[in-house]
C-alpha cells in the first residue's frame, strides 16, 4: 500500500503558498484564510481519527442533508446565482458538502447491489445533486459530479456498456457545439468501441444514439444555456475582442501570468491584482496572480505539486484492497483532478471562466474544509487497510 | 479498470496547461509585460513649443506667447477645495463631470489675476497645478495672413493622424505645409495609478521631455511687407509680390483683404466662419499666388520679345500708324489712346503701351504660334508648395476648340491675347516671374520661393540673347518718359510696364510690373490693385515707393 505522506505535505505546501499570495493581495484575505486553514487542519486531524465505517454508515444521511441544503439554497440563496447558504456567521457552499457526501455514498452502492441496478442507482444518486447544482446555476460544479461518477464507475462498475452510454451521451451534447469537434468525438467513440471489442449490434446502437443526441442537442443548448453562460463561452473564444466584457478577466489573467516572466515581479510587486484588472485575483485567478509575482518558477512549483499529488492519490487508490476504500480514494482523486485542471485551464485561457476553486489555493473556507476532510478520510482509510495487513505506516 | 490508468489522463490534461504557462511566461513575456505596464501607468502629454516662422532677418512673424493653464487631479480634491477653485476661476462646471479622470487640464489662458489667486493658495489647493504653456501668436497679424497662414483646432479627421483633441495644427499657408517641421514632438510625464485610476506615484519612469518644433526661416522682409500694407490703405483689394532676383527669395507676398490670424487661433464661431466664407471680397483668397488676373498691357514686353525672337519685327521698324482704331475681321479694335499714337517702333509702342502696334504684332505671330510659344514658356507653375497655390491659365488651341467649338473663334483672338486681354490669366506671382525672366535674360533666374533654401530650379526664356536688352531698354523708357513715370525712384533706374486689366465686374484692375536697378536688376515687383483704374496711376506709384524703400533699407539711397 502506498504512503499518503507526500500527498499531505504537498497539500500543506500549496495551502501555504496560497497564504503567501493572499498576504500579498490583501492582509484581510490572509488573516481569514489562515483561520480557515486552521479549522480545516483541525478537521483533518479529527477525521483521520474517525473510523471509516462511521462515514460509510452515515453517508446516506449526509447525502440527504446535502440535498436539503441544495434545495434550501435555491430558495434562500438570494438573487442571481444561488450558490451560497448563510447560517449565522458562516457562509456555506452546499455543493461542496454534496460532493463530499457523494464521494462517501457512491462506493457503498457499488459494494452492495447487483450488476446492472448498481450503475443505474449510482447514476440516479449522481443525477439528483447534479441537477440541483445545475439550476443554481453552476454548470461547472455539476460537471464535477459527472466526472467523479465516470471515474469511480470505471474503477468499480462492471457494466461497461452502460457506463459508456452514461459517459458518452453527455459528452455528445457538449461536443455538438462545434461540428468539427463533434465529428472528432464520434471518431473517438468509434475507436473506443472497437478497442473494447463490443458486439456489433451493441456498438452500432451506441454510435447511432450518440449521433442522434448530438444532432438534437443544439436545440437543447440554445434553449437551455443561460445567456451569461453562452456569453462566457463566446468571450472565452475571443478574449481580445471582449476587452471590457466577460473576456476581460481571461485577458487580464493572461497579462498577469505573462508579465511575471521566469522569475516573477516579486512578492507584493504584482500590479494586476488590483480590483479592476484582475477582480478575482484571490479566488478564480489566484494562480495567475501567483504567477505574476513568482514567475515560471512559482507556477511550475504549483503545477508540479498538483501533478505529484494526483499521481500519489491515484497510486494510493490502486493499492487499496477494499472496494469501498478504493471507490472513495478514486472519488477524492477525481475531485482534485477535475477541480485543479478546470481552474488551471481557466487561468491559462484554455477554459471559460467557470468559478471552480483551485484546491488548497483559492480563497474560501468551504472548499478548503471539504478538501482537508477528504484527505483526513483517506488517512483513516490508510490506517484501516494497514490494520488489515497488521502493520502500520502512518 | 485500474485506478492508476488515470495517471495517463492526469498527464494528458496537465500537458496543455504546462505548455500555455511556458508560452505566456517565457515566449510572450515581453509583450505581456508591456501590457501590464500600460495597465497602470498613465501618461500626461507635455506640449512642445511650436517652431517660429521668421523673416529674412530672423524677426518672428509667427511666434508664441506664454500663457498659464491650470490642471487638477479631480479624485484627490475635496468639495471645499473645489468650491474655492470654482470661485477663483469663475467656473460653472460641476466637479462630477471630471469623475474618473486621472489628470485633466481645466482651463488654459488664465489671466494674471487668476494665476495670482491660485499661486497665493497653493497650500490650500494641493492638487491644483498651474503650469506655463504656449499659444501661437502673430505679432503683425493680418498683413502676413496670406502666405504664413494660421493654425486652428484639429478636426475629427486629424485625430486619426496622431493628433489629440485639444491640439492645434496648421490650416493654411506655411503653417500648414511645414506642419511637421513646426509642430515638434510631444513629451510625456507618467503617473502610476491603481485599478480605480487613483494616482499612487508620480514619475514611476522618467518623463520624456517634449521636443520643440524647428524654426522656419522665410525670405520675407517684414519692413517691406508692412510698408506694402500701408500703401494699400486706400484700396480694398490687391496684391504685391516682390522677388529677389539673386536667389529667388520672395521679399513681399502680400494680399489684401486678409483676416487677423490671431483671431483664427482663438477660434471662430460657426456664424463668424460663415460670414468670412461668404464675404464678397474673399478675404481667405491669397491673391498673390492664386488670384488670376488678365495681365493686360504688362504682357506686351513678352509679346514683343517673342516677335523679335521670331524675326517678325525689328526693334526700330515702324509698323502701320495707330489711329486709335484697327480694323480686323468684321469689327473695329480700339487703342486705349483714342486719338492714336501715330507711327511707332517697338520702343515707342511699349513706352506708350500702344494697342494697335501689338495688334499687328499679334497678327504677325498668329494665334496658333502664339499659343504654342506661350504654353512653352515657364510662366505658370505651382511655384510655391502652398496648398492655396493656383497658378495662372494660358489657353491652348484645343482649349479654344473645346470651349467655343471649332468655328466659334477666329484668328482675331490673337489680337486680344497680344494686349494681354481675353482668355489668358496670370497671378501676381506669375507676373513677377515673367518680369524677372525679362529682367535677367538670357541669364537664368532662380525660381521663386518663400523658404531660405540652398537649392532651387533655374528658369530662362528661350529667346536669342540680343532680344532681352531691347525689351529692357523699352521697359526703362516706360518709367523714364512713358506710362509708368509714377514708379520713378530717385537715384535708381527703374524699368517697368503698366497694365490695365479689363474687369467685367467693375472698374479696371490696375497692374504694374517692374524691376530695378534697370541696368543690373536685383528685384522684380508686381503690384495689382483691384478696381482702381489705370496701372500707371495707382499700381505704379505703389511699386515705386516699395522699390525706393527696398533700396533705402539696403542703404543704397538716402
Amino acid at each position: 500500500m502506498k504512503n499518503l505522506r507526500v500527498a499531505i505535505w504537498i497539500a500543506v505546501l500549496l495551502s501555504l503558498l496560497s497564504l503567501l499570495e493572499l498576504s500579498s493581495i490583501s492582509h484581510g484575505y490572509f488573516v481569514r484564510q489562515a483561520a480557515y486553514l486552521g479549522v480545516a487542519l483541525a478537521a483533518f486531524v479529527i477525521t483521520s481519527r474517525i473510523p471509516v465505517r462511521f462515514w460509510k454508515f452515515w453517508a446516506p444521511v449526509l447525502y440527504i442533508v446535502s440535498l436539503l441544503f441544495l434545495v434550501g439554497v435555491l430558495f434562500l440563496g438570494g438573487t442571481g446565482a444561488k450558490r451560497w447558504l448563510t447560517l449565522g456567521p458562516v457562509h456555506l457552499q452546499p455543493s461542496e458538502l454534496a460532493k463530499f457526501s457523494w464521494i462517501l455514498l457512491i462506493p457503498r452502492i457499488y459494494e452492495r447491489y447487483g450488476e446492472t441496478p448498481q450503475i443505474l442507482t449510482a447514476g440516479i444518486v449522481t443525477a439528483v445533486p447534479m441537477l440541483l447544482v445545475l439550476i443554481e446555476p453552476d454548470l461547472a460544479t455539476s460537471v464535477t459530479f459527472f466526472v467523479m461518477f465516470v471515474m469511480v464507475s470505471a474503477v468499480l462498475g462492471r457494466n461497461r456498456v452502460l457506463l459508456l452510454y452514461l459517459t458518452l451521451v453527455p459528452l455528445a451534447i457538449i461536443f455538438s457545439f462545434s461540428p468539427v469537434l463533434f465529428l472528432l468525438f464520434i471518431g473517438l467513440s468509434v475507436g473506443i468501441v472497437l478497442w473494447m471489442r463490443l458486439r456489433a449490434g451493441v456498438a452500432l446502437t451506441l454510435v447511432f444514439t450518440l449521433i442522434t443526441v448530438g444532432l438534437l442537442s443544439p436545440v437543447v443548448v440554445n434553449k437551455g444555456l443561460k445567456p451569461y453562460q453562452r456569453q462566457r463561452i463566446v468571450a472565452f473564444l475571443n478574449p481580445e475582442k471582449y476587452r471590457t466584457g466577460p473576456g476581460w478577466q481571461t485577458l487580464q489573467a493572461r497579462i498577469a501570468l505573462g508579465s511575471g516572466g521566469i522569475l516573477g515581479k516579486g512578492y507584493k510587486k504584482g500590479t494586476q491584482k488590483g480590483l479592476a484588472f484582475l477582480p478575482e485575483a484571490h479566488t478564480d485567478f489566484i494562480f495567475s496572480s501567483f504567477g505574476e509575482e513568482f514567475g515560471l518558477v512559482g507556477t511550475l512549483v504549483v503545477i508540479g505539486g498538483f501533478l505529484i499529488l494526483l499521481f500519489h492519490l491515484f497510486g494510493f487508490a490502486e493499492s487499496l484492497e477494499f472496494r469501498y476504500h478504493r471507490g472513495v480514494a478514486v472519488g477524492v482523486a477525481a475531485y482534485f483532478l477535475y477541480q485543479s485542471v478546470t481552474n488551471l485551464a481557466t487561468n491559462v485561457g484554455l477554459f471559460p471562466v467557470a468559478g471552480i476553486p483551485l484546491p488548497f489555493m483559492t480563497y474560501g473556507g468551504s472548499h478548503l474544509l471539504a478538501e482537508y476532510l477528504m484527505l483526513g478520510i483517506l488517512v483513516a482509510i490508510q490506517r484501516r487497510e494497514a490494520e488489515s495487513h497488521l502493520h502500520t505506516t502512518w | 479498470m485500474r485506478a492508476r490508468y488515470f495517471r495517463i489522463a492526469v498527464v494528458l490534461l496537465f500537458l496543455p496547461i504546462l505548455v500555455r504557462v511556458v508560452k505566456y511566461q517565457v515566449l510572450e513575456h515581453p509583450r505581456l509585460y508591456q501590457e501590464s505596464l500600460r495597465n497602470y501607468i498613465k501618461s500626461l502629454k507635455l506640449e512642445p513649443v511650436r517652431g517660429e516662422i521668421l523673416d529674412r532677418h530672423g524677426i518672428p512673424i509667427a511666434s508664441y506667447k506664454p500663457q498659464f493653464k491650470v490642471s487638477i487631479i479631480p479624485a484627490k480634491m475635496t468639495d471645499e477645495e473645489w468650491a474655492l477653485l470654482s470661485q477663483g476661476l469663475h467656473l460653472q462646471t460641476p466637479r462630477d463631470s471630471f469623475a474618473g479622470a486621472a489628470f485633466v487640464t481645466l482651463k488654459s489662458g488664465l489671466s494674471i489675476e487668476q494665476v495670482t489667486f491660485l499661486e497665493e493658495r497653493t497650500d490650500r489647493l494641493p492638487w491644483v497645478f498651474v503650469s506655463p504653456t504656449t499659444i501661437r501668436y502673430y505679432p503683425y497679424g493680418g498683413p502676413f495672413f496670406h502666405g504664413i497662414g494660421y493654425i486652428g483646432r484639429v478636426t475629427a479627421a486629424d485625430l486619426r493622424r496622431g493628433y489629440d483633441v485639444d491640439d492645434y495644427r496648421g490650416k493654411s499657408g506655411l503653417e500648414r505645409v511645414f506642419e511637421d517641421v513646426l509642430r515638434g514632438q510631444k513629451g510625456a510625464r507618467f503617473l502610476a495609478t491603481d485599478a480605480h485610476g487613483r494616482i499612487t506615484k508620480l514619475d514611476p519612469i522618467p518623463p520624456i521631455p517634449p521636443k520643440s518644433g524647428q524654426d522656419l526661416h522665410t525670405t520675407l522682409d517684414i519692413a517691406l511687407q508692412l510698408y506694402a500694407d500701408t500703401l494699400f490703405q486706400p484700396y480694398t483689394a490687391g496684391a504685391v509680390v516682390m522677388m529677389d532676383l539673386r536667389d529667388g527669395g520672395l521679399l513681399v507676398l502680400y494680399s489684401k483683404p486678409y483676416v487677423d490670424p490671431n483671431r483664427m487661433v482663438r477660434g471662430l464661431t460657426a456664424e463668424e466662419w460663415r460670414a468670412l466664407v461668404r464675404d464678397s471680397t474673399h478675404p481667405l483668397l491669397n491673391r498673390a499666388v492664386s488670384g488670376r488676373y488678365p495681365p493686360g498691357s504688362t504682357l506686351k514686353p513678352l509679346i514683343g520679345a517673342i516677335a523679335l525672337d521670331l524675326g517678325l519685327i525689328s526693334p526700330t521698324e515702324k509698323l502701320a500708324p495707330c489711329t486709335g482704331r484697327f480694323a480686323y475681321g468684321d469689327r473695329i479694335w480700339r487703342c486705349w489712346y483714342i486719338y492714336g499714337h501715330g507711327r511707332l517702333n517697338l520702343y515707342q509702342a511699349i513706352q506708350h503701351s500702344c494697342d494697335v502696334y501689338f495688334y499687328q504684332v499679334g497678327l504677325r505671330i498668329g494665334l496658333r504660334r502664339l499659343l504654342r510659344i506661350l504654353n512653352r514658356l515657364p510662366l505658370t507653375d505651382a511655384w510655391l508648395p502652398l496648398n492655396e497655390m493656383r497658378s495662372g491659365f494660358i489657353p491652348t488651341l484645343n482649349w479654344y476648340r473645346r470651349t467655343y467649338g471649332r468655328y466659334g473663334f477666329s484668328e482675331g483672338a490673337v489680337l486680344n491675347l497680344a494686349i494681354g486681354q481675353g482668355e489668358i490669366l496670370l497671378t501676381p506671382l506669375d507676373l513677377t516671374v515673367m518680369t524677372a525672366l525679362l529682367a535677367k535674360g538670357p541669364e537664368p533666374v532662380p525660381a521663386p520661393h518663400l523658404i531660405q533654401e540652398r537649392e532651387t530650379a533655374w528658369l530662362t526664356l528661350p529667346f536669342a540673347n540680343w532680344v532681352f536688352p531691347v525689351i529692357r531698354k523699352a521697359m526703362r523708357r516706360v518709367v523714364e518718359k512713358g506710362t509708368g513715370q509714377a514708379a520713378k525712384v530717385q537715384g535708381v533706374p527703374v524699368a517697368g510696364k503698366t497694365g490695365t486689366a479689363q474687369n467685367p465686374h467693375g472698374k479696371d484692375h490696375s497692374l504694374f510690373v517692374a524691376f530695378a536697378p534697370a541696368d543690373d536688376p536685383e528685384v522684380a515687383i508686381t503690384v495689382v490693385v483691384e478696381n482702381a483704374g489705370h496701372g500707371g496711376e495707382v499700381a505704379a506709384p505703389i511699386a515705386g515707393k516699395l522699390l525706393q524703400r527696398y533700396f533705402q533699407l539696403e542703404g543704397r539711397i538716402p
